[in-house]
């Protein structure tokens, strides 16, 4: 399976009359609801401090932000920037997990909203641990919420029963000896639920530290048992913006949506910009069933 | 009784970094959407327009709307781009004045906008109607077309319940405030042809209410939609004397036949005072558009100076009272 570039990109750049997304616009969580594309967007200032921006479409290309961001660092713990959310559906409410970088410590951190505006904070599903690339299955497995996670280098997930307290640790996936993922690994977008099993869209580097996008396919009872792995990426850095900017040579997803035709995967470009690649709904379905 | 203004007005300036609001943004609607959240309407201009020669106005004066919310009724997150521009012929020199009320349509919320359309430029004394738009969640709109056609009208407001099971909306054929009952929303969107002719031809009938006071007596308009009241529907309008000030009054309208008016206040609830409300683009103005009750306290939100949004709010309860006790 291959990701095709839309011509436009990148959809969303810094914006140099908000001080709050001056410097860059990039990892995206992504939804859509009721007909519209939604995006949960890191925004990051002139001062480096991220926060958390939301954009509307109709078409998934082109936008309309909102002036203010609707997260932004609360306290200590989140003094240093609020980053990389993905944003999960389940039932009538959308969870966002982002990290919340203190300055000298980053931790997963949990949020959730009925409007994906205004968001009540949840606490730290992993207090205490350094922790990223966070994100939120779309349902239970098993009767439990269930989180992927990363302990470098590797892929993990947790349950839990409540949403606050989490456990049963164990590991997804793993980096690749010798390939384009053999350093360090970790989720993008949340899972995406197939017939044949939940579309994991990751990320991972090798020695090169250019970050490439892959694509995996986990069993639905046991999302632990990777039933495919694509050998290839889906996407690298290729075009400019890719691979000049305030981190070259990465790309970066938070989230993505499956319409009925057609996948849209947003990912960040040299962590400076946001763009959109896609593929019909067709190929990813034979992607599953091969 | 007078309306109390909040501290730190103006809620909305123009925004310089925005090309299409950064001229002036005023006369706003307001309404609580669906997810509780205060969402206001406003009406803005870009910057670049320029004094009329010899007459009132500008030229290259073109308004189109943009969307805001809020927790608090008080500190607004804007949109970036207008919710509402000129896409079609009937509005091709601008949609101004959006008021926007919330009616229950089978057991759905559906937010109802009335703008004022405009297909001659801004400041003649032609090419207004009276336009609607629609949404359920302050994201995706839609446009349902001229509703009022054929005659110079404005100051739309929909009653935000049936009356006697129909859709009613105020309007204002100057000088003076009517009313129009619709069957249903399809009825509003699409009437039968003769439906405007008949109406017309009773227009007398339909008057609600007429300029009474010095403060009015050039002309008087719906502001928000009316709200529902043990008391009656409390209206909040605007009225406009001779020297072209204008100010915002408070009547109280039956609610089984609004055309019945129980109570009415002499006096102008909130009159141009504050210095952005007396200085600016079209100086002395208060405009009030939108009213949302939240807990006992009546939030109006209004323009100054058709120049910047602002708020003033009042007791419901001490309004109520004040108003039986004219």
């Amino acid at each position: 399976m291959k990701l095709k570039r839309y011509q436009g990109n990148p959809i969303l750049t810094p914006c140099k009359e908000h001080a709050w997304e001056a410097q860059a616009v990039f990892n995206a969580a992504a939804v859509y609801d009721r007909g519209l594309f939604h995006l949960l967007y890191r925004a990051q200032g002139v001062d480096g401090i991220s926060s958390i921006g939301y954009a509307l479409s109709r078409d998934g290309f082109n936008w309309l932000r909102l002036d203010r961001p609707v997260l932004e660092p609360a306290d200590e713990q989140e003094a240093g920037g609020v980053e990389d959310p993905r944003v999960t559906r389940i039932g009538d409410t959308f969870y966002m997990c982002y990290v919340a970088y203190s300055g000298t410590f980053y931790q997963i951190a949990l949020a959730r909203s009925q409007n994906l505006v205004t968001w009540e904070r949840l606490g730290f599903p992993l207090p205490g641990e350094r922790n990223k690339d966070a994100a939120l299955f779309p349902e239970k497995i098993g009767g439990r919420y269930c989180m992927l996670h990363r302990r470098e280098p590797d892929i993990w997930l947790a349950y839990s029963d409540d949403l606050i307290h989490w456990g049963d640790h164990q590991i997804v996936m793993r980096p690749r000896p010798g390939a384009w993922d053999s350093y360090k690994i970790g989720a993008n977008g949340p899972p995406l639920r197939t017939d044949a099993g939940w579309l994991l869209f990751y990320h991972g580097f090798a020695q090169d530290k250019v970050y490439r996008m892959g694509v995996a396919l986990l069993d639905l009872e046991d999302p632990t048992v990777v039933l495919k792995r694509q050998e290839e990426p889906i996407l690298e850095p290729e075009e400019e913006w890719e691979r000049e900017g305030d981190v070259p040579n990465v790309i970066f997803s938070c989230g993505q949506v499956m319409t009925e035709e057609t996948l849209y995967v947003y990912y960040g470009g040299a962590d400076t910009a946001l763009g959109v690649a896609t593929a019909p709904r067709t190929e990813v379905e034979e992607f599953c069933q091969s | 009784m007078k309306l109390t203004r909040y501290q730190h007005n103006p809620i909305l300036k123009p925004d310089p970094t925005e090309d299409w609001e950064s001229g002036a943004v005023f006369n706003c609607g307001a309404a609580i959407g669906p997810d509780g959240l205060i969402y206001l309407l406003y009406r803005a201009v870009p910057k670049g327009y320029t004094k009329k020669p010899g007459g009132q106005g500008y030229e290259n004066y073109i308004s189109s709307i943009g969307c805001a919310f809020s927790q608090d009724g008080v500190h607004f997150t804007r949109f970036e781009r207008p919710v509402i521009e000129l896409t079609e012929d009937y509005e091709r020199f601008g949609c101004e004045d959006p008021r926007v009320t919330g009616l229950d349509v089978q057991g759905k919320t559906i937010y109802l906008i009335t703008y004022t359309a405009l297909f001659a430029p801004a400041f003649s004394s032609y090419g207004n109607r009276v336009a609607l738009a629609s949404t359920e969640d302050f994201r995706l709109f839609h446009k349902h077309g001229v509703v009022i056609p054929e005659l110079e009208d404005k100051d739309a407001v929909i009653f935000p319940k049936p009356i006697k099971g129909k859709i009613a909306m105020l309007h204002r054929i100057t000088p003076n405030i009517q009313i129009v009952y619709f069957d249903d929303l399809e009825q509003l969107m699409h009437p039968q042809e003769d439906f405007w002719s008949k109406y017309r031809a009773s227009l007398d009938d339909f008057t609600v209410m007429r300029p009474q006071f010095e403060w009015e007596a050039k002309k008087i308009g719906a502001g928000a939609p009316p709200i529902k009241t043990e008391e009656g529907w409390l209206l909040i309008y605007h009225g406009k004397d001779d020297e072209n000030v204008y100010r915002a009054g408070a009547a109280l309208l039956d609610l089984e036949d609004p055309s019945k008016v129980i109570a009415r206040s002499p006096e102008p609830i909130l009159e141009p005072e504050e210095e952005y409300e007396r200085v600016g683009d079209t100086p002395n103005v208060v405009f009030p558009e939108g009213a949302i009750v939240m807990g006992d306290t009546l939030y109006l939100y209004y323009g100054a100076a058709d120049t910047c949004c602002c708020l003033a709010t009042a007791r419901l309860g001490e309004l109520l009272d004040y108003l039986l006790a004219c």
